[in-house]
């Protein structure tokens, strides 16, 4: 039991916490909140695992953007502030869920700390540095890297026409 | 021997062939059914006669080679014939009636539209007799037994527009399957005791020795009880008397002549076996007393000719029956052939004198029929001979017959052997019904022949009768036109007069070693027998002067209750058809509601589970998602667990 | 460090995330159901590569296109779910039965042979 393997306990907990929390809570702000909280730990797991730039990137788009804009479609779609009892599925579908969540984390689980769980992890914090990990990024993988710009351009060309006003209310030509 | 081989085969087989082909011809090719079935009762005929010409001759053949093997696991089953006395005289008998009933059919039924189907079946039903006259193996017995009950219920219910005519068709085969069970049970007896079912084998002493009472009681019993129901004895006889529903022709074939004969015959065949069992033998002698009797005594209360003569087969089939319960060793199945062949001869005289009588009145009715001697004197002339031969007046073959009978019975009885007893009650049983038969004889002769003398209370008591039948004719007619009112087609007459010879002049068979056995007539029997018929005769006729028919000085209900057979048709139906109804009822109902739901239930499950699954489809996204990751991991979680 | 913990942490999260996107009506707040498995992806890419220290460093980038292609789908999903505020005037899932067979298909019973 070392000193990583306590500090990844606490900050695993906490993302597991805030993460059920996230999808359980009633109140819809709480569980955007309560992403933010998730995401952050997740971070934190990175840094215990040695990963900086991932980690540093993790807070940078998920908590920075993506938090950010869902908060903003909750603002926009007049989400109920405070709990409002909508915002789950009646409960055969949520027992549905548990069931299928439950097995999905289980299934997870036992296979693979069959398969791996023995091993030792020898954290290096050098290999995670940003220059050599910028050396594979735009070395080796460099085209996954521009099919993945290609990629950005494209939903920001579909999130734009989606939004646009009269869009999908039944206007055929353009 | 080949005249006697090719005899008895021929006997059966000619008559089948004119069946087979018969069926095959245009429905309306009416001449060219007629003469097929005329054809083969003439060509079953001269077999039979060529058979009996060479029995005579002393010679006898059995196992004659038929149908051959049938390979079963449980003993030999081989499907001869055999041609010996007693079969080649029954056979001539029966061929003679069949051609005797196809010639006179040709114009009796000259307006059936379904003439090709009559013709075929009665020849049909010649064949399945003359096989079981013929047979030396149990089960080839067996199937003439079998389709001669399908024969009979297919001209019973010939005329099947009438309701009447197919109850009474269903009520015989039902009541002779009753009867046919026990049949077949003791053949299987026979079977399992003896490892054969050849006759010849089962006749032969050494085999019989081996039985044991009980076993050969046992078949005894069985078999009686098939005998029972085919020759309409107590208690199978309530099917007889039904029956008459059917053409005339038909009555006198199969229930005078063959049909009910064919039990008496089996058991004439079989009597060495019935003779090592004494308890069934008492038992037949019992249930033929009392039929008798009791048959003769409600055929004085019928309105319809047909069904007096009905009544009166049944009686005088019990004479057959009874004749070999008590048959002394010596006299073998004599008196019971004789009385056979004699009954076979005037029964089918009668009712084809009955038939002639009805074709020109268009009913059967004793009321309706009055005054033949008049309209017909020829045919009124043959019913008198046929009532007397009857009745046991001298010298007609009926006294001799009944002479035999009595006189067997007489020996037993006072031979104080085993079966003394039952010689004593048959003996009794048989002179008392001398003087009923007597009396129903003379009273059918008295209204029929003569023209009605009209007395009040004699109309009134004709008009009131509740016997089931009415005086419609039971087969349809050509329009009589008054010219040919009294005149008989010739296809009619030769068949009456034919069945005269026998009537009259039976009694010489018992001169002539023509039957197997003796015959021992008692001189002090006969000459009781004489006396009673002639107290019967008189005190009908006496009775019949002063209230127009004798059977009206009894009591009304009294009356009512003998016309109706002592009520045993009433008894019947509450202790069997009702019964059987239920059992029915339940029987389908448990098919419908309970074999059947599941089939529906097959149905309604579906329909359930599809209105169920539906619940399904709701249109939440998220929904089906669930049911789609649950399914997922339900797969990972089976792929990775199950190795 | 051992690398179960990574392991279990990453399926706590991954069944989270399923109860998430399959438990909630508000289509906002299945969004975050997704993120949450997004992220037991990552964990768990992370967690080995630390472990097996491959030269290519497949693990971290693959993480880093998993967080880019995240946001790229989180901002085209937003968009549709504000699409259907504004055509339905909520964003509850229940109400949005497009997927379910028409309301007019009466099921007829027919009577049993």
């Amino acid at each position: 039991m070392t000193a990583r393997d306590v500090l990844f306990a606490l900050v695993g907990v906490l993302a597991a916490a805030s993460g059920i929390l996230a999808v359980t809570s009633r109140q819809v702000v709480h569980a955007a909140l309560w992403l933010v909280t998730a995401l952050g730990a997740v971070a934190g797991c990175y840094l215990v695992l040695g990963a900086e730039v991932v980690a540093l990137v993790q807070v940078l788009v998920y908590v920075g953007a993506v938090v950010v804009l869902v908060l903003f479609a909750l603002m926009l779609t007049r989400a109920p502030i405070g709990r409002a009892p909508d915002v789950d599925a009646p409960w055969p579908q949520r027992l549905a869920a548990a069931v299928a969540g439950a097995a999905t984390a289980g299934l997870l689980a036992v296979v693979l700390v069959e398969a791996v769980g023995g091993r030792l992890v020898q954290v290096d914090p050098e290999r995670s540095r940003a220059q050599p990990l910028a050396r594979s990024l735009f070395g080796s993988w460099v085209l996954p890297f521009e099919l993945l710009s290609l990629l950005l351009l494209a939903a920001l060309v579909a999130a734009l026409v989606l939004s646009r006003d009269g869009f999908g209310s039944g206007e055929e030509d353009d | 021997m080949s005249a006697l081989v090719w005899g008895a085969r021929l006997a059966v087989v000619l008559p089948a062939l004119a069946a087979l082909v018969g069926g095959q011809v245009p429905r309306n090719a009416r001449g060219v059914s007629a003469g097929l079935g005329v054809a083969g009762a003439a060509g079953a005929l001269l077999a039979a006669v060529a058979e009996l010409a060479a029995t005579s001759a002393g010679r006898s053949a059995t196992g004659i080679a038929f149908l051959g093997p049938v390979p079963t696991g449980a003993g030999r089953v081989v499907l001869d014939l055999r041609a010996d006395q007693l079969s080649a005289v029954v056979a001539v008998m029966v061929a003679v009636v069949a051609l005797c009933v196809q010639v006179y059919s040709v114009s009796y039924q000259g307006d059936d539209p379904r003439y090709r189907a009559y013709a075929w079946t009665v020849s049909l039903f010649t064949a399945a007799m003359l096989l079981v006259v013929q047979s030396d193996d149990l089960l080839l017995l067996l199937i003439g037994w079998e389709v001669m009950g399908l024969c009979s219920y297919l001209l019973v219910g010939h005329d099947s527009q009438r309701e009447a005519a197919r109850r009474a068709a269903v009520k015989a085969f039902l009541v002779t399957r009753v009867g046919d069970i026990g049949f077949v049970l003791g053949v299987v007896v026979l079977l399992a005791a003896v490892g054969t079912t050849s006759i010849s084998t089962l006749l032969d002493p050494q085999t019989l020795r081996g039985l044991g009472t009980g076993t050969a009681t046992a078949a005894s019993l069985l078999l009686i009880a098939g005998v029972v129901g085919k020759s309409a004895q107590f208690p199978l006889h309530t099917w007889l008397p039904d029956a008459m529903e059917g053409p005339t022709p038909i009555s006198a074939l199969i229930h005078a002549a063959t049909m009910v004969a064919a039990g008496g015959f089996v058991l004439a065949r079989l009597l060495p076996l019935l003779v090592e069992a004494p308890a069934a033998r008492a038992t037949l002698a019992a249930l033929t007393a009392l039929t008798m009797l009791g048959s003769a005594l409600v055929a004085c209360a019928q309105s319809d000719l047909k069904r007096v003569l009905a009544w009166s087969t049944i009686s005088q089939v019990a004479y057959v029956l009874a004749a070999l319960a008590i048959a002394p060793e010596d006299l073998g199945a004599a008196p019971s052939v004789v009385q056979l062949l004699s009954h076979a001869g005037f029964k089918a005289l009668l009712f084809l004198s009955a038939g002639a009588l009805a074709h020109q009145v268009h009913t059967t009715a004793l009321e309706g029929l009055s005054g033949a001697g008049r309209r017909s004197p020829w045919v009124a002339v043959a019913l008198t001979l046929g009532l007397a031969s009857l009745a046991g007046v001298p010298p007609l073959s009926g006294f001799w017959s009944k002479e035999a009978v009595l006189g067997a019975a007489e020996e037993t009885a006072l031979s104080g052997g085993p079966l003394a007893v039952a010689g004593w009650v048959v003996l009794v049983a048989g002179l008392l019904t001398v003087l009923v038969t007597a009396v129903y004889a003379t009273r059918t002769w008295l209204l029929v022949v003569p023209a009605a003398a009209a007395t009040d209370d004699a109309e009134a008591e004709l008009v009131a009768d509740d016997s089931p039948t009415r005086g419609d004719a039971p087969s349809p007619h050509e329009p009589v036109t008054p010219a040919d009112r009294h005149r008989l087609p010739a296809t009619m007459a030769v068949p009456l007069l034919l069945l005269v010879v026998p009537t009259v002049f039976g009694g010489l068979l018992l001169l002539g070693p023509v039957v197997p056995g003796q015959v021992h007539l008692s001189p002090v029997t006969a000459v009781l027998a004489v006396l009673l018929a002639l107290a019967g005769a008189t005190g009908a006729t006496l009775l019949a002067q002063r209230h127009g028919d004798p059977v009206a000085v009894l009591p009304h209900r009294a009356r009512a209750a003998l016309a109706d057979g002592f009520r045993l048709d009433v008894v019947q139906d509450r202790l069997v058809v009702r019964p059987v109804q239920a059992v029915a009822r339940v029987v389908t109902g448990a098919d419908r509601d309970v074999v059947d739901a599941y089939v529906r239930a097959g149905a309604v499950a579906a329909r359930g589970a599809g209105r169920g699954l539906r619940r399904v489809s709701t249109g939440v996204a998220t929904g089906y998602l669930t049911w789609v990751v649950v399914g997922a991991v339900a797969a990972a979680v089976a792929g990775v667990s199950l190795r | 460090m051992h690398l179960t913990g990574p392991l279990l942490l990453s399926a706590v999260l991954a069944g989270a995330g399923v109860y998430g996107v399959l438990a909630r009506r508000n289509a906002v707040l299945v969004l975050i159901g997704v993120e949450l498995i997004l992220n037991a992806a990552n964990l768990l890419l992370v967690a080995f590569d630390a472990a097996y220290r491959d030269a290519l460093h497949s693990g971290q980038v693959l993480t880093l296109f998993v967080v880019t292609v995240a946001a790229a789908e989180v901002g085209v999903a937003l968009a549709v779910v504000l699409l259907l505020f504004r055509r339905r005037g909520d964003v509850d899932l229940r109400g949005a039965r497009d997927l379910a067979e028409a309301r007019d298909v009466v099921p007829t019973s027919e009577p049993v042979p």
